[in-house]
């Protein structure tokens, strides 16, 4: 049954919960040659994202599906943002983070599903990897212009590198530039609190609560 | 079983594969497994007794590792292993060990169904970060409980004051000194020869492993851990542990944990997944024994309906195909001084114990904080035997553990923590606090109300 009156949408939103990449990037094509509001266009496509990242969460579709859906997104939001630029809107949190897991920890399933769900809200995400040092964490916030750097760890001794981030944005005064927000499974609240991260994230689910608040 | 130096080789000259290609293979691969041999998750049935089911996951694990080798990470290269490799890694695997020393040595079976034989109980805090005041007091809290069988040790995070870092010269003191408190403890419980499996929990690295390679810390009779990464991977780092265990006499486990909602889909997909990384971690590793562990993406916990299940198919897979010694984490959501922590030690002791299976201990909290102390162990092991004692069949323990499930399911989205070690127990004594004590009777009272006739 269809739940959009212009078929375009309805299919932008069909490929999207299907993760059909062909089906939607060609979709889109027709979405801006028509000339429809590109705002419907990322709505919908979100729209779509939205149910893969539902089922997500219920455990009916899996990690790499939710990898899938967030990419394509991305391909997407490449098609439409020079139209957004041609016609001056601005559009999403606006918000840049790096996401890393900090030196000695190479868990990166974890880090994988927080990029997805950041992406598919609109976060412009860079990750860089695992066994990450503090400096060339910091480097890469500076050279993309984040606004948040997310650091994540499933090892206990892993986190005094994530100290390290902190102690050393404030080294380079640059403390005020970036918010920190730490998670993983090694990772506490009273942790963030005691080495004065800005925020903790328990799991990725409530990670795009916990970041908005924080711009 | 292949030589490490043939692993090797194959590490560097294996086929070159993308880690992001051989990640979206496995889901592939995986999912049309599920679909093949048509294996079902239930939740109703978490304690499977479904011998054709079990049957196809085993199968299904098999053409998985040939499908997909391991892929070493730090080459980009997959070590393919063949099907002959296979069928003699499965035939040679030690089917029957003895672990520790004199009196205190005890027996680890490759478990069967209906072999007479209750589990090896091991009891400890895997992964529980500990620090230096609680370190010892929590090992001998475990150590002078009589129904654990072995000891797995907490890690130890700091060292005189100092944050232990990964990679970092502290893994090598921390792990020595977690040696140095393991065996004071089992010293002072009077269980010298207890076997510590695991050893050198403190380390993320190689650095703790080589570290303990002397009879003073780590000796024959102890294991130490091999990780296989998620999932199906390995690196230069778990490699070097292998290699160091290739001439060292202690004996070898993996740790292995497929992610329920991951790359190898939900708990069928995961279930396939756990049941390659075991025949490929026999191969590749050389290692004696497996510590499997599934991690429930949203809740991490194995006390979940998914991570039971789970477990349950892949020891009944084992136990009528291949049987090896397979020791299940029992990671647990609430920690000590909480009802909720009984009650999920009961249903995973349960589960494990009706599913060829033994234990590497309960992880209270999921090994966040140190909430965890003996007592808990001690209910584990008494639902264990009491089980045993029962011969129980699957749908008789499934009954049970359900009943059981009813009284810990709302603790997973807000988890009652409980309480550090020294609010549980006295410190002098090392006995649990009155108020643990009671709220122990209460849930053993309320579990044996259910129909589980305890022994003690």
């Amino acid at each position: 049954m269809s739940q959009f009156e212009n078929e375009t949408i309805q299919k932008i939103y069909d490929g999207m919960v299907a993760i059909e990449n062909d089906a939607v990037l060609s979709a889109v094509d027709t979405a801006l040659s028509d000339g429809l509001n590109v705002l419907d266009v990322i709505d919908v496509l979100r729209q779509g994202l939205k149910v893969v990242g539902d089922d997500f969460d219920k455990m009916i579709r899996f990690l790499p599906e939710l990898i899938l859906a967030a990419d394509l997104m991305q391909e997407a939001m490449k098609k439409i943002e020079p139209e957004l630029e041609k016609q001056d809107i601005t559009e999403g949190p606006s918000a840049t983070i790096v996401l890393a897991n900090i030196q000695g920890d190479i868990h990166d399933i974890g880090r994988n599903i927080l990029g997805a769900v950041l992406k598919a809200a609109g976060f412009t995400v860079y990750d860089l990897g695992h066994d990450m040092k503090a400096t060339a964490i910091i480097d890469k916030a500076i050279a993309y212009d984040a606004d948040l750097i997310g650091l994540s760890s499933l090892l206990t001794t892993s986190l005094p590198f994530a100290e390290e981030v902190i102690k050393q944005l404030g080294d380079r005064d640059l403390r005020d530039k970036f918010k920190v927000v730490m998670g993983g499974g090694a990772v506490t609240p009273e942790y963030c609190e005691e080495v004065g991260a800005d925020a903790y994230g328990k799991d990725a689910g409530s990670a795009v609560n916990v970041l908005q608040g924080l711009l | 079983m292949l030589s490490i130096f043939e692993v090797l080789k194959r590490a560097d000259e294996g086929k070159f594969i993308k880690e992001s290609d051989y990640d979206m293979k496995l889901f592939r691969t995986c999912q049309k497994l599920v679909k093949e041999y048509e294996i079902k998750f239930d939740s109703e049935q978490i304690v499977v007794g479904d011998e054709k089911m079990a049957d196809a996951v085993f199968q299904a694990g098999v053409k998985l590792a040939l499908e997909m080798g391991m892929y070493q990470v730090d080459t980009s290269r997959v070590i393919d292993i063949t099907e002959n490799e296979i069928k003699l890694t499965l035939q040679v695997a030690p089917k029957k060990m003895i672990l520790g020393l004199g009196r205190d040595s005890r027996v680890l079976r490759a478990r069967t169904f209906g072999d007479g034989h209750p589990m090896t109980v091991c009891s400890g805090c895997p992964g529980t970060p500990l620090p230096e005041h609680l370190f010892l007091p929590v090992m001998m809290s475990y150590a002078k409980e009589p129904l654990i069988d072995i000891l797995i040790p907490g890690s130890l995070t700091e060292v005189d004051g100092m944050k232990v870092k990964t990679g970092g010269p502290l893994e090598i003191r921390a792990t020595r000194q977690e040696m140095i408190w393991v065996r004071e403890a089992l010293e002072r419980a009077g269980r010298p020869g207890m076997h510590i499996y695991a050893a050198g929990e403190s380390s993320a690295t190689e650095l703790g492993t080589l570290a303990i390679c002397n009879d003073r810390y780590m000796r024959a009779s102890d294991s130490h851990m091999i990780p296989v990464l998620s999932e199906l991977k390995t690196d230069n780092i778990r490699l070097s542990r292998v290699m160091t265990g290739w001439d060292y006499p202690s004996f070898t486990t993996s740790l292995i944990d497929p992610i329920i909602g991951g790359f190898g889909g939900g708990p069928e997909g995961a279930a396939i997944v756990l049941t390659a990384a075991i025949i490929l971690s026999t191969a590749v590793y050389n290692v004696d024994m497996h510590c499997i562990h599934s991690i429930h993406n949203k809740y991490v916990s194995v006390s979940t309906k998914e991570g039971m299940w789970l477990n349950s198919v892949v020891g009944r897979a084992f136990g009528q195909n291949a049987p090896l010694a397979l020791l299940a984490d029992a990671w647990t959501t609430a920690g000590a001084g909480t009802e909720e922590i009984l009650y999920e030690a009961a249903a995973l002791a349960i589960e494990q114990e009706s599913s060829c299976l033994h234990t590497d201990s309960l992880g209270a909290t999921n090994g966040i904080y140190p909430n965890c102390s003996g007592l808990e162990g001690r209910f584990f092991a008494e639902v264990v035997h009491a089980v045993h004692a029962a011969k129980m069949t699957p749908d008789e323990a499934n009954a049970l553990l359900l009943k059981i499930w009813k009284k810990y399911e709302h603790g997973f989205d807000n988890p009652d923590i409980g309480k550090p070690f020294n609010e549980v127990y006295n410190m002098k004594t090392i006995t649990p606090l009155p108020f643990w004590l009671d709220m122990y009777h209460k849930v053993k009272d309320d579990v044996a109300s259910m129909g589980l006739n305890f022994l003690t």
